[in-house]
Order: structure tokens, then sequence, then C-alpha cells
């Protein structure tokens, strides 16, 4: 069984009088221990499709199953604390934090088993995604944007959830730093056995995959390749 | 990371913000608590005041100006006024049933009420009379040779505390007599027997102990009699001249011989009082034989119907104005004084209204005076400190919970984005509204906590500078001074500081820990429509 199943998604949103058909219809299941992108044209619905599989938003019809099970029945915000970790273009760090604390706040949250020590744990997954010590402790408006982003993926990691999402996590790094940050999402899937969702508009971090879904404005919905 | 270290990392590592919350919370705690103490002294002194000076009311008809000031010489009937008097006594007994009434008291006097009997034996003394005022006589034979006979209307008598009457032996009327117009009266000190008198045989009144029995004799003649007091030096109000004491005599026998009605009324003595307030003011009032207004009433009424009576049999004649003495009296009522105290400043006109209309309903031509200057006066900068306290407490009320309103929303705003982060990773709307609006109120009550401090001060300084920019300078006369047992506007604006509660500021300051939570409330509405995706996406 898919660890993520998504079945037969409609979304639109307003605009204007009427409403506008964002993603028509949409199914596509995910495993674990392989890492996916999702390609698309700007606009398509790539954000939106990753904001309904990390139950960010909801989906005006079709379902979402994880481990076969609804995440309407999880709960929205227990599937977020538990199930997947979140890694946003632009980080999301809460700022007047250091990086161990933006790690140690989700280890807080989630109901999952994050071992023993939840400090040594996150400086562990922080020196894992390339975070020493010393920028640990470090404010993390003092880390640069590379540095933030491994943070956020370290954040993502640390709940122990299954599914890690993340809406073009390079976007806003430089080629050599997006590639560091790649990797560590393919070890994600293929050493950690994580089931990881990237969307991006590179092609280059696309070929990294083991799946490319593409979603298409014309049709709104994907095309697996 | 437990919640307890998330709440305080956002305290201590935002410290500018923590501290202006701070900073805006003590100010305004410090504005609505001192506000609050102030009304709160500036209330009670207010309320003292009141309690000692409310706003009163007396009421004057044209008949009461005109006995008073032209006092031989009346021109209408006597009858006539005598009804008059008595529609004026149901007219006041009505106003003092008003709401707005908190204190009524009124007096009826006559002087035409038969000498006390006990007088008989004059020994006039030509030298020792003397016009000027002896304060140790006892003058029911004075030149007049009447008593004042005064109807009291409550037993709580104004009239009598205020004129500095005072109890020297026996006791005021009861609330029993007064109602049931019970035969008791209070005589002058000066006619008790074991006052100390330098001038024992002036006029050779007899004297009163305690609850002994006074007699008031009413008589109608069959022709004029010779009155006491026409037996008086010519200079002291006598029509004869001298008389030896054979003549005295004669005219005595003769006088007795023509009664042709008489009555005597018994009452008991209940009391001796004295006053200072004569010295220089009103001569009567030491002269003055106090009783309870409904037997004064009803025997004047009494007394009145029998003269009427004699009337109309033709037996006295009522051609017979020529002076003083006559044959008949009628006994007019006149109001010696009314005076109504009224609940509150506020009902000054429903009260005037009213009173118009009863005694346009009882035809009393009427001149209503009301009093409120001196409460002005006293209470006037005091209840000024205390308006403007309160109209502060309003404003700051409102305007605290806008600012923090703002401040919690704009806090909120910039959070928005941490909380966005907080709900992405699952956490609970509740959870993070509970701690948005712990934090909020920690800091809110560490800046509460320090204007509890400081509050005391910082409301005396606001009243000093409301006080300064009243400038009062009134002073008061010697008569108000004592009215308000010395207090002046100046002494009611310093006395506020002594009711300066603790226990308000505490009252005060959970004030501002509700505005506080009220205005963090907005936090949950703003936390419960976030949608994180909006927020981060
Ligand atoms: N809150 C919203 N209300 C109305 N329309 C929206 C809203 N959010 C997104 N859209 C519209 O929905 C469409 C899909 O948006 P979405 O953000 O999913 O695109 P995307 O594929 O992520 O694009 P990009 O590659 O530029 O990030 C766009 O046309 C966008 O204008
Ligand atoms: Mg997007």
């Amino acid at each position: 069984m898919s660890i993520l199943e998504v079945k037969d998604i409609y979304f639109t949103y307003p605009d204007g009088d009427h409403r506008k058909t964002i993603l028509n219809h949409v199914s596509a299941s995910f495993d674990c221990g392989k890492f996916y992108t999702i390609l698309g044209s700007s606009g398509c619905g790539k954000t939106t499709f990753l904001s309904l599989i990390s139950a960010l938003d909801k989906a005006e019809s079709g379902d979402i199953y994880y481990n076969g099970i609804n995440i309407k029945d999880i709960g929205f915000e227990k599937y977020r604390r538990n199930h997947v970790g979140i890694v946003f273009q632009n980080y999301n760090l809460i700022t007047y934090m250091t990086a161990l604390e933006n790690v140690r706040i989700a280890m807080g949250i989630t109901e999952n088993d994050v071992g023993g020590d939840i400090s040594s744990t996150a400086l562990e997954l922080l020196e894992k995604v390339g975070i020493d010590r010393t920028k640990a402790d470090r404010r993390v408006t003092k880390l640069s944007g590379g540095e933030q982003q491994r943070v956020a993926i370290a954040r993502a990691l640390s709940t122990n959830a299954d599914i890690i999402l993340a809406d073009e996590p390079t976007g806003n790094l430089d080629k050599k730093t997006g590639r560091g940050i790649v990797d560590i999402f393919k070890n994600l899937a293929h050493d950690l056995n994580k089931c990881v969702i990237v969307v991006t508009h590179s092609e280059e971090v696309a070929r990294e995959s083991d799946e490319i879904l593409r979603l298409y404005s014309h049709t709104q919905s994907f095309n697996f390749e | 990371m437990k919640k307890l270290e998330r709440f305080f990392l956002s305290i201590i590592r935002r410290p500018v913000k923590t501290i202006i919350l701070i900073l805006v919370v003590f100010v305004a705690g410090n504005v609505i608590t001192g506000s609050f103490i102030i009304y709160h002294a500036t209330q009670k002194v207010s309320d003292k005041i009141h309690e000692q000076i409310r706003p009163a009311a007396t009421i004057q008809t044209p008949v009461d100006v005109r006995i008073n000031s032209l006092s031989r010489s009346i021109s209408i009937d006597d009858s006539e006024i005598d009804e008059y008097g008595y529609r004026y006594i149901d007219a006041l007994l009505e106003i003092a049933q008003f709401d707005e009434v908190a204190y009524a008291d009124f007096g009826m006097l006559s002087q035409h009420w038969t000498t006390v009997d006990k007088i008989k034996n004059l020994s006039i003394s030509y030298s020792m009379l003397d016009t000027t005022y002896d304060r140790n006589l006892f003058r029911f034979d004075n030149i007049y040779n009447k008593a004042t006979v005064v109807g009291v209307y409550n037993p709580d008598s104004y009239y009598f505390m205020n004129n500095d009457l005072e109890i020297v032996e026996g006791r005021f009327f009861t609330e029993e007599e007064i109602r049931e117009g019970k035969a008791v009266v209070i005589l002058p000190q000066s006619a008790r027997k074991i006052y100390p008198r330098e001038n024992t045989e002036f006029y050779g009144q007899e004297k009163f102990e305690l609850n002994e029995k006074i007699e008031f004799v009413f008589r109608i003649y069959d022709s004029d009699p010779i009155n006491d007091s026409d037996f008086f030096p010519m200079e002291n109000g006598g029509m004869y001249g001298e008389f030896t004491q054979e003549e005295i005599d004669m005219f005595q026998e003769k006088n007795e011989q023509s009664i042709l009605y008489e009555e005597v009324v018994e009452a008991e003595v209940i009391g001796f009082y004295k006053s200072d307030f004569g010295k220089e003011k009103d001569f009567d009032i030491i002269n003055n034989v106090y009783m309870p207004l409904n037997f004064y009433i009803h025997q004047n009424k009494k007394h009145n119907e029998k003269v009427a009576e004699y009337i109309g049999k033709g037996l006295v004649d009522t051609n017979n104005k020529e002076g003083f003495p006559r044959n008949y009296n009628f006994l007019s009522t006149i109001s010696l004084f009314t005076y109504f105290e009224l609940n509150d400043n506020s009902e000054i006109e429903s009260f005037v209204n009213k009173t118009r209309s009863v005694l346009d309903e009882y035809q009393i031509d009427s001149n209503i005076k009301v009093n409120n200057d001196l409460y002005m006066k006293v209470a006037g900068p005091l209840s000024t400190v205390n308006d403007l306290s309160e109209l502060i407490i309003i404003v700051a009320v409102i305007v605290v919970f806008i600012i923090l309103s703002c401040l919690s929303l704009v806090f909120m705003k910039d959070r928005k984005k941490e909380i966005g982060i907080l709900l992405s990773l699952g956490e609970h709307k509740r959870k993070v509204i509970m701690q948005m609006m712990a934090e909020i109120l920690l800091v809110g009550l560490l800046g509460i906590a320090g204007s509890m401090l400081t509050a005391r001060e910082f409301g005396k300084s606001l009243a000093d500078s409301i006080i300064s920019m009243s400038k009062q300078t009134e002073t008061l006369s010697e008569d108000e001074r004592k009215m308000m047992n010395g207090m002046t506007p100046i002494g009611a604006m310093n006395e506020y500081e002594e009711y300066l509660d603790d226990t308000n500021i505490l009252a005060a300051s959970s004030i501002s820990v509700i505005i506080l939570l009220a205005s963090s409330g907005c936090i949950i509405i703003v936390i419960a429509r976030m949608n994180p995706k909006d927020i981060l996406l």
C-alpha cells in the first residue's frame, strides 16, 4: 500500500464572480523510499497541491489517504503534527530563535517518539544536514539562506514523519548549495526510507528524482512520466 | 521543547516589544487606577458633604412675611389668616412626603396663645425693666406677655439643632410624641426651677421642674380684658403707666369676672434647652415653648372653633378691633420656618415643580427658595475633581482598550508567521491562542503590578493638578462654616487623601486586568481565523 494516496481531488479558488478550477480531479500515489518531484508551469497549482497533501488546506472533493486512512479521520492538525514534515521555499523559521530551538519546537509538538534526549537528537539531525554545533546555537537570522533551508529540513525530519514535503526548497539558493540540499532529499528517501515530494521548477532537480510528476495547467491534472 | 520554554523565549527574545507593552500597560494602569482611587476618594468626601449639607428649600408665604414684619397691624381678617394657615400646614405636610425630600422640618408659631396662668403676681420693679436681652431670664412675660409657642414637625429637628438649641435637661420629642401630637413641651432653661437666677423676683414667674405640668389657659371674655402687659411701664409696651398693687389686683379681679369661657390645657415639661443663638440674633428663639406640631394644631383649631361659636352666638363683639387687648383671639398659624432637605441636586427642579402644584392646589401664594449655593461652594471644586476623574476613567478605559487591542493586533501581525509556523507544525490552535494570551497577560500583569506601586502618587498629582486648575478661593461666612462643621472647600479638597484606599487600588487594577483580558481577546479571533497556508506558502 502506498503511504500517500490522492484520489480524485478537486479544488477551486474564487476568481471574481465565479470560481477558478485549479485541480481538476487529480489522483496520485506516493511510496516510501522514493524521491518525487513535481514540475509544472507557474500558476498551474503545484503549491496548491502541496498544501492539500500537507493538510494545510482542504480539497472541495476527493480524498487523501495516509497509510490507507483518510487524513480527515486522522485530523488535519494531528496529521501535520505526526506524519508530514514541510520545507518551505522561504524556510519559515522562527526568527528570534536559534537553529536548535527551531528544531526542538517541532519535536515538542509532535506526538511521535523523537528519541530520548531531544537536544542531542536535534543536534545530531542538524549535524546530518550540515549545521555544526556553533551554527546550531546561532539565531537563524544569522545563518545563510542555504543554512536556513538545512535547518528547515532538520526541523521537518525531527518529528520522524514519514512524508517530507518541500515547495521549491532550492528556489532561493545558488546552484551548488541547491545541489547539496537535493542530495539531502535524495538520501532521506533512499537511506531513511522517507517519502519525499519536492515541488520544483528545475529540470536539473527533477532529473535527480525517482519519479517526476508534471502538472499541466490546461488539464489541471497530473501526467506521470 | 516545552510550552513554558517557548513561552518565555518569546518574551525574553523580544525585549523591545515586551518593554513597550509593559510601559503601555504601566501608564494605562496608572491612569485608570489613579483616577479610580481619586474618583472614589472624592466621591466619599462629596457624599460626606452631601450628608452634611444637601440642597435645601424653604417655602415662604406672604402671610408669614406680613405677620413677621408688621406684627401689630394685620390688615386681613383673623379668621381668614387662620383658615389660610391651616391650608398652608396641610400643603407643607403633603410636600414633606415627596420622594425628593430627604428631610423635612417646619414649625408653626403663635404669639397669641394665652399666657401661662402661673404668672399671676406682677411685681413690677421699674428700674429693673430692661429691654436689652437678658438670656438668663425666662421671658414668658416679655413685653407682649406671651411666650411664643412653636409646633415642631420633626423629632430630629433641624431647626432645633441648627440654632444651637441644646437640651440641658430632659430630652427632645420622641417620634411617637410628634406623630400623635402628645401634650409635651420643651421650655427654655431659664424656666427651670434650679436654674441660678440673678433677678429672681423679676415678674415673680414661677418655675418648672422636669415632668411637671405647664398650663395653657385659653379664655374668651365678655368685654375687653386688661392684659397683664398693660400694667407695664409705657416704654416697655404697657398701656396705662404705673399702677399700685391694689389697682392691679382690682383689674385682675375684673378680668376674672368677665371670663365667658375658659379652658386649661396641660402639657408635660419633658425638657429644657439653652441657646447661644439669640444672643446676637433672634430674640424670640430663647422665648419659645416647643411642642409637637399636631398638638399645637389641635389646640389651635379647638380654640378657634370655640371662638367662632361665641361669635356665632353674638356673645362677643367682633367689631372690637381697636388694638390690644380684645375680648377674643383667633389663634393664627404662622410658619416660623420651613426647611426641606432634598436628596440630590438633580431633584431640585422636580421638587420645585411638585411643590408649586401642591401650593396652587391649596391656593397658597408662595415663594420657594432653594439654596444649593453652600453645597456648591464647599463641594464644587471637589465635584469638579470627581467629575473629571470619572471622565478620565471612562475615557481611559475606552482608550486603553483600543490601544491595547491595537497593540495586541500589531504584535499579532508581527507574529503571524510564527503562529503560522506553529500551526503548520500541527500545534493546536487552542494552545497557540493560550500561549499568545498568556504572554500578553504576563507582560501586562507586570505593568499593572508596577502601576499599583505608583498609582497612588499618580492619582494624587492628577487630582492636585485638577485642583490647581479649578482655582477655588471661595471662602465661607461664619454661618456657613458653622453649618459645615468647619469643613471648607480647601479642607474638603484635602480630605480626599484620607480616603485613598489600598483596596480601591486593587479594585481599580482588576479593571485594568479585565481590559487587558478583553483587549487580548481579539487575539482569539485573529488566530482562530488564521490559515497557515496563506501565511507560509
Ligand atoms: N488564495 C488564492 N486565491 C485565489 N487564487 C489563488 C490563491 N492562491 C493561488 N491562487 C491561484 O491558483 C493558481 C495556482 O496557484 P499555485 O500557487 O498553486 O501555483 P504554483 O503552481 O505553485 O505556481 P508557482 O510555480 O508560481 O509557485 C494560480 O493561478 C494562483 O493565481
Ligand atoms: Mg508555488
